[in-house]
């Protein structure tokens, strides 16, 4: 199949292209699935704070 | 030559001004929270991306394949569905969501804050400070052997010289604004990977001829491999053999698997602003990856043919028995001149990505969490001490660049993998997905995983077993069982061991405090 020795080769190739599709449709079908709810966003902004403070240590 | 030298400063000093320029916008630190971090999905998969796959991967276990042949496409799978699909949809919306509810920053915090457990933060921060040098040596490796054949210059010299300007571009403000130079090294890598394997397969007359063309060359197998049940390059090792063992249980599994507990990629997810924006990157990343390993699983594999076809030689034949140095031959050798300047700094990029963040992890694990969490030190120190952290982890990495032996990238960064999955990962999706699990099950799963990998690592694995002696000096033997626990990766072993553990001892023990785990799910 698809000039490999093994099925057991091809199907590692053909399943790689398979699992691609499958990001690719489920990217489509939720893109816009999943917004954020205020009690999230509070949450969002007091980690960014706290983010910030820890890339302030770094060199 | 001369172009190639300047086209790499030229290169490294976009870099350098696109990380200075995104250290410049976290100074203005109000404006950024109240906008709150606008990372676009693109931006995100990019950044995961390029921070996953490195010249270890590109250029390592695309060697790695260009030996043992396609059976490694494998691991392209896994990469995608596991390291992309899963990662993002089931572990990474319950990370941010959690992260974001406990307020934690790191992989060690996020642990030890579910857990209640200084304990859990401080182990889990040594164990990668310790060993993920291992890891970012790898990545260094694989560049050094790029810039060694391409600019000729010997590895010793291009490994320091690359460490002396990416220390440089950390001390910048490299470490901060990683988002910009991110996507550009991301697409930066993804053209290219595209480039070189429409020419591959374009030379060798298609998809199925260029398959078929390897096929034909399985006489050509070395006996010294056929012996371990190499059975051509594009079929399966032997089942049972020592090499079916090495592909499917060190590289396949190991890394495929491994992925899901990596610190510097599970803080990605923490990152993201909202849940579309990751199912928004899962399109992304599973495009990226395939570009990234799924064609260098492919070009490794197919360069015994180019070899053969222009030198009479096969690949490993052409390496001078150095897996590492396959594909960096196969750039200057058979691509385009231009190509080939492109291509290094396109490794470059992969490199400077991957080990940036590898050297934050390092830092943030050491100040951060080993220091003041582990430790309990909140005077002031742990600034210092993240700051020492990273210099440490730089060091500690030009130190097993130098002194790892030739063919090391693929298995130095399965073993990272490996070691990563079975400390952590039971322990990391029981905090995210089992209400019921108990701080005990959890420190005996992370304590146990890591005891039984190093006890098999240092005792059975005979690769390390033998080149340690520590088994040898104890017991007088080599390795304490024969074949084929020698070469079964430690990894089959300390997972099952360490999720047995977790499932045992949290059913054993009594339920966490219900008002904490309640808060840590409540998103």
């Amino acid at each position: 199949m698809l000039g490999f020795a093994d099925s057991l080769t091809a199907w590692g190739y053909i399943l790689s292209f398979l699992a691609t599709i499958l990001c690719i449709v489920y990217g489509l079908v939720n893109w816009n699935k999943g917004t954020e709810s205020e009690e999230d966003y509070r949450r969002s902004v007091e980690w960014e704070r706290e983010e910030i403070e820890v890339e302030d240590r770094l060199p | 030559m001369a172009l190639n030298i300047v086209l790499v400063l030229l290169y490294l000093i976009v870099i350098f001004y696109l990380g200075y320029k995104g250290w410049r916008e976290t100074q203005t630190a109000s404006d950024y929270m109240i906008a709150g971090r606008e990372i676009n999905p693109y931006v995100m998969a990019m950044s995961y991306g390029a921070t996953f796959i490195s010249t270890s991967a590109i250029v390592g276990f695309g060697g790695a394949a260009a030996l043992f042949g396609f059976s490694v496409i494998w691991l392209t799978f896994l990469n995608i569905f596991v390291g992309i699909f899963i990662a993002f949809v089931f572990f990474g919306k319950r990370t941010r969501k959690m992260g974001r509810r406990l307020d934690a920053h790191t992989f060690p915090e996020i642990l030890g804050m579910r857990f209640e457990s200084r304990f859990i933060q401080g182990f889990s921060a040594l164990v990668i400070f310790l060993f993920l040098p291992v890891y970012a040596a790898a990545v260094l490796i694989g560049i050094s052997r790029f810039i060694e054949v391409s600019l000729h210059i010997p590895y010793w010299a291009g490994l320091l010289g690359f460490s002396v300007i990416l220390a440089l571009y950390v001390i910048w403000g490299g470490l901060k604004g990683v988002m910009y130079t991110d996507a550009l090294q991301g697409t930066l890598m993804f053209v290219m990977m595209i480039i070189l394997i429409a020419f591959t397969y374009s030379h060798l007359g298609g998809v199925g001829h260029a398959h078929q063309a390897l096929t034909d060359m399985a006489n050509l197998v070395p006996a010294k491999l056929k012996a371990l049940g190499h059975m051509g390059w594009t079929a399966s090792p032997k089942s049972g053999s020592p090499l079916w063992w090495i592909v499917y249980s060190t590289i396949v599994f190991g890394v495929g698997i491994g992925v899901l507990a990596q610190p510097q990629l599970s803080v990605r997810f923490m990152t993201v602003k909202n849940d579309a924006s990751l199912n928004r990157a899962v399109l992304v990343g599973g495009i990226f990856i395939l570009a990234m390993t799924g064609i260098a699983f492919t070009v490794g594999p197919l360069s015994n043919v180019l070899f053969f076809q222009k030198f009479g030689k096969i690949s490993i034949a052409m390496a001078g028995g150095n897996i590492d140095k396959v594909i960096p031959l196969y750039i200057s050798k058979i691509m385009p001149g231009w190509f080939a300047t492109l291509f290094l700094l396109a490794m470059l990029a992969a490199a400077m990505s991957t080990l940036s963040s590898q050297y934050h992890v390092g830092g943030t694990s050491l100040g951060r969490d080993f220091y003041e969490r582990g430790l309990g030190k909140t005077s002031g120190g742990e600034i210092t001490a993240t700051r020492f952290g990273v210099g440490l982890t730089i060091l500690f990495t030009i130190m097993w660049g130098l002194f790892l032996p030739p063919s090391v990238i693929a298995i130095a960064t399965a073993f990272f993998f490996g070691l990563c999955s079975s400390t952590f990962l039971p322990m990391y999706t029981a905090a995210l997905f089992w209400k019921r699990v108990t701080r005990k099950g959890a420190i005996t799963s992370m304590v146990g995983g890591f005891a039984v990998s190093f006890f098999w690592l240092l005792f059975v694995h005979k690769k390390e077993a033998a080149a340690i002696g520590l088994c040898k000096a104890l017991t007088g033997k080599v390795t304490l069982l024969g074949y084929p626990w020698v070469v079964v990766d430690p990894n089959l072993i300390a997972l099952p061991i360490s999720i047995i553990l977790i499932i045992i001892v949290s059913l054993m023990t009594p339920r966490m405090d219900d008002e904490h785990v309640e808060k840590c799910f409540d998103w």
